[in-house]
């Protein structure tokens, strides 16, 4: 069976109407540029999130320390101390680095510049972990301890650079002390995963943390693991210990492998929430192309008419049809897939993703329209193929 | 050869039966060039719609060629259409949308049996064309075309298949006197080159006239117009 010259003669007749051949089309149009788009871009969001773990690792593990009855503070109840690291370190034989820091706020000035930013105790693990990098100076270092040295997020460079002043090696002051700054950090990609912006941030040593607001206590540890960990066990085995440590204190992990479960969990519901919607205009629109099928059918009587006479087998007919239905949905599919694809990539452009050009929704836009051509063109397509040929040709 | 044996073909109308045929039996031979005559509603077209294979009788049989066509159904009929008939139509009935070349490939591409490739039925089209001198227009669309253009696409379209029998209705019914001839010229003169036999549906005796015979309709009967008209006198 040669199908090239239906494709030829249903194109031929798409195009000798073209305002009500892409009337028709609109729906499909629609319907498939929306389902391409919201899919090209899900898919996007998702990557973009993902690249955040991509950067850190997927072996990491943080810790979240805070007291068992919210509001109710026991006077006996211990903090987890600097000194407490190596047990934590012993836990487990997975665990590779161990860095805990804290999270203050102090008001922050340099000169008259008003620095709003949050306050990092951290040891010099955790700039490995966090993979920080350094523009200029260096990192805090375990030399340092009680010394008000600090580093300083890009951002907060950035404002100072603005003040007319080189940050590196001057002064802040953080509430009531001075600190000097020994180094000026590179932008850091933000992540979900380590909760504070280390661009507004500054780091100084964690022995100076508790130094400068006796108030501040570890509450968070970052962890490094092995390349492939078991992270349950793990996460046993850290609570345990910290029961012996921290009796009062309840313990939570987070990890980027729970984050990546979460992303893709909503990214189902998210899904099926756009297949769905796209679902409802594809019908829609496989209806609008079934009226203009049937209208077509009914136009078109006398040549049906003229070709059976001539030797058009139903099937012939019937084929005619739904082939001029699907090129027609075809059509509109191709229409909208560039039509999705290019307002995803508008969407990533203003959103700051990386585009990416997916297979998925491309091959799925056509295979759904294909899909709503033969559903919406097989009835239309069935009536032409059992209309009578004499009446036909009798017919205006 | 045609043969019909006692025709019948009534419609249901309503409550009434209306029979169009009440008993037709003829013969025309192969290469014969028979007119079909009668006043409207005679049973003309229903006699011809009958020859065409595109209505069955009631009751009676048609053999074709020696067959009997009352055991072919549906695709097989289209088959045999597509084999044997050629048709010819008084308003042309060329699909609009195709150019002269390609109406008159088309029922070479519902020929489902020893299928030509694209390349043949063009070739072969654009020879039908040569010989009713349309070559030139090839690609025109029929809009382009004056009546009697259309009329001569048409007459390769229904020659192409080299069919035994071809179906004229009223072929000349929409044409002027001079072109009506040059028709009627070209129909006559391919005929005898494939040697098919020609059936044409007419209300005109001056097309009549140039048939070697003619049958007359009245009533849905055969009627001897000779007969006829010693009756009236």
């Amino acid at each position: 069976m040669k199908i090239l010259p239906y494709i030829r003669e249903a194109v031929v007749n798409i195009m000798s109407a073209k305002l009500r051949s892409f009337l028709a089309i609109l729906g499909v149009l629609v319907g498939t540029g929306s389902v391409v788009a919201l899919i090209s871009s899900s898919q996007l969001a998702t990557a973009h999130a993902l690249a955040q773990f991509k950067s850190l690792g997927t072996n990491l593990l943080s810790v979240n320390i805070r007291d068992a009855s919210y509001g109710k503070k026991s006077a006996d109840s211990r903090n987890f101390q600097l000194s407490d690291t190596p047990r934590l370190q012993k836990s487990s034989s997975e665990i590779m680095l161990v860095a805990p820091y804290t999270i203050g706020f102090q008001s922050m000035y340099f000169g008259i510049t008003n620095l709003n930013g949050q306050i990092i105790g951290a040891t010099q693990t955790f700039g490995e972990i966090a993979k920080i990098h350094i523009d200029r100076g260096r990192f805090v270092s375990y030399l340092d301890a009680h010394n008000f040295f600090c580093v300083i997020g890009a951002k907060l460079a950035d404002k100072i650079s603005k003040a007319g002043q080189d940050p590196l090696f001057n002064q802040i002051r953080v509430g009531k002390e001075i600190f000097t700054v020994i180094g000026v950090m590179k932008p850091w990609p933000r992540n979900m995963f380590i909760l504070a912006d280390l661009n507004t941030s500054i780091v100084i040593p964690i022995q100076a943390a508790s130094f400068l607001d006796k108030n501040t206590h570890i509450t968070d540890i970052l962890l490094r693991l092995v390349k492939h960990p078991n992270i349950n066990l793990v996460e046993k085995q850290i609570t345990a210990v910290m029961k012996t440590l921290l009796p009062k204190k309840k313990v939570s992990f987070n990890s980027p492998s729970q984050f990546i479960k979460l992303i893709a969990k909503s990214r189902q519901t998210y899904t099926m929430l756009l297949i769905a919607i796209g679902s409802i205009s594809l019908v829609v629109g496989g209806i609008g192309v079934m009226n203009i099928m049937l209208v077509s059918v009914i136009e078109r009587k006398r040549e049906i008419g003229i070709r059976m006479a001539i030797g058009a087998r139903q099937m012939d007919i019937l084929r005619m049809f739904l082939i001029e239905s699907i090129m027609l949905t075809l059509f509109g599919g191709f229409l909208g897939v560039v039509f999705g694809v290019f307002t995803s990539f508008v969407l990533a452009l203003f959103s700051h993703w990386q585009f990416y050009l997916y297979g998925t929704p491309v091959i799925l836009g056509f295979a759904v329209s294909v899909l709503v051509g033969i559903m919406s063109g097989f009835y239309p397509a069935w009536r032409a193929s059992k209309l009578d040929p004499i009446e036909t040709l009798n017919s205006a | 050869m045609i043969k019909l044996d006692n025709v019948k073909k009534s419609y249901r109308m309503g409550d009434s039966i209306f029979e169009a045929l009440k008993g037709i039996s003829l013969t025309i031979e192969q290469g014969e060039l028979v007119a079909i005559v009668g006043p409207s509603g005679s049973g003309k077209s229903t006699t011809m719609n009958i020859l065409g294979l595109l209505d069955k009788p009631t009751s009676g049989k048609y053999y074709l060629d020696g067959m009997d066509t009352s055991k072919f159904l549906g695709d097989e009929l289209s088959a045999l259409r597509n084999k044997r008939l050629g048709f010819i139509f008084q308003q042309f009935f060329l699909l609009p949308k195709l150019s002269a070349i390609d109406n008159v490939m088309l029922p070479l591409t519902y020929r489902h049996e020893d299928k030509l490739s694209a390349k043949a039925m063009s070739d072969l089209a654009m020879a039908m064309l040569a010989k009713v001198h349309m070559e030139k227009f090839a690609h025109h669309r029929p809009t382009e075309l004056s009546g009697g253009q259309q009329q001569r696409v048409a007459i390769a379209r229904a020659l192409i298949g080299k069919p035994s029998i071809i179906m004229a209705d009223e072929p000349t019914g929409a044409l002027d006197t001079k072109t009506t001839q040059q028709i009627m010229d070209l129909l006559t003169s391919q005929m005898e080159e494939i040697g098919a036999t020609v059936v044409i549906i007419t209300h005109s005796l001056e097309v009549a006239a140039q048939c070697h015979r003619a049958i007359h309709i009245r009533d849905g009967l055969l009627i001897d117009p000779e007969a006829l008209e010693k009756k009236s006198h």
